[in-house]
């Protein structure tokens, strides 16, 4: 199947989805989109702060005292968690909006920095996280990490400037 | 009770500004979710090690002072950016039930992290230290739904 076969079905499967009555009775609910969103708004939050306190950690800003490797893992879980109800409130917010998402640039902005955030993530995985163990608590992490710090707490601050933004595009 | 700040408030140059502009509310409310993040992952390792949940809580409440810096910016920029956002029209959030609720959530929010944060590691009570960090998360998530349900409502 070539790109432009692809790009010409997208937009039916946008109205697809959006026509499904799952999505219907999202959109058409006086409370459970609200609820949806307050929860997704909450959660992105909540992400972005653990990852941020972690990426603060790593350029040598807050909990120095505190060995990197441990706040890593210990904070790991809880985002993991939360990352997984922002995708199942975001699946189902796209889902009753589908129809007026697609042609919204910051939703798509958004979503381009989201899938950059999850290749930072691998490029911190595999150059970086080695690097950690044995560090020394009060030592600094090497370049490798706060490169890749530095530029999680960027990609993160535009995905909650860009999600704001979908509301205003809308 | 406070009618005659908000309406004085409304009178001022920046309330104007901010209903003239087409672009001063969004950055505005921008870094008011930038202040919440950084609020919300603050309270998360903060909590989690009063609570001694996955986290060690050293003595003297050290992880707490470690992250003064991010706390002070949190909640600086959470009450700096509301108040900018409360600037597009002061007498309408003043009528608001839901910024009502939300500001009694935010100064009992602000009681239960201020004492969390200076009296929390003389707590000797695992269980006491735990209920204070279920109150305190509690109060700062009815905080934030009420502060949503503004918008909303």
């Amino acid at each position: 199947m070539s790109v432009a076969s692809v790009a010409a079905v997208l937009p039916d499967l946008w109205q697809v989805v959006y026509d499904t009555s799952w999505a219907t009775a999202i959109r058409e609910s006086e409370i459970v989109f609200p609820v949806l969103e307050t929860i997704h708004v909450l959660t992105l939050a909540l992400i972005a702060g653990t990852i941020s306190i972690v990426d603060l950690r790593l350029l040598g800003l807050v909990l120095k005292d505190e060995p990197a490797a441990e706040i890593e893992r210990r904070i790991v879980p809880a985002t993991w968690a939360g990352f997984a109800v922002m995708v199942i409130t975001g699946a189902l917010l796209l889902g009753s909006e589908a129809a007026k998402l697609e042609h919204n640039p910051a939703f798509l902005i958004k979503l381009v920095l989201l899938v950059l955030a999850g290749s930072n993530v691998i490029f911190f995985q595999f150059f970086a996280h080695p690097k950690l163990a044995g560090l020394e608590p009060g030592r600094p992490a090497p370049p490798v990490a706060r490169i890749s710090a530095g530029l999680s707490l960027a990609i993160w601050a535009g995905v909650i400037a860009a999600g704001r933004a979908v509301a205003y595009y809308h | 009770m406070f009618r005659w700040l908000f309406t004085a408030y409304a009178q001022t140059g920046f309330s104007h500004a901010v209903r003239d502009s087409s672009w001063i509310f969004a950055v505005v409310e921008v870094f008011h979710l930038f202040s919440l993040a950084l609020l919300g992952g603050t309270l998360i390792v903060g909590l989690l090690a009063l609570a001694e949940l996955g986290f060690r809580f050293p003595q003297g409440g050290a992880l707490w002072r470690s992250l003064r810096l991010t706390a002070v910016l949190a909640t600086g920029g959470i009450i700096t950016t509301g108040i900018g956002l409360v600037a597009v029209n002061p007498l309408k959030y003043y009528w608001d039930d839901a910024f009502r609720y939300k500001m009694g959530f935010l100064a009992l929010a602000l009681i239960a992290l201020g004492f969390a944060y200076v009296r929390g590691a003389a707590i000797r009570s695992l269980t006491s230290r735990r209920l204070l960090a279920l109150l305190t998360l509690t109060l700062w998530l009815a905080a934030g739904v009420s502060g949503r349900a503004i918008g909303l409502l």
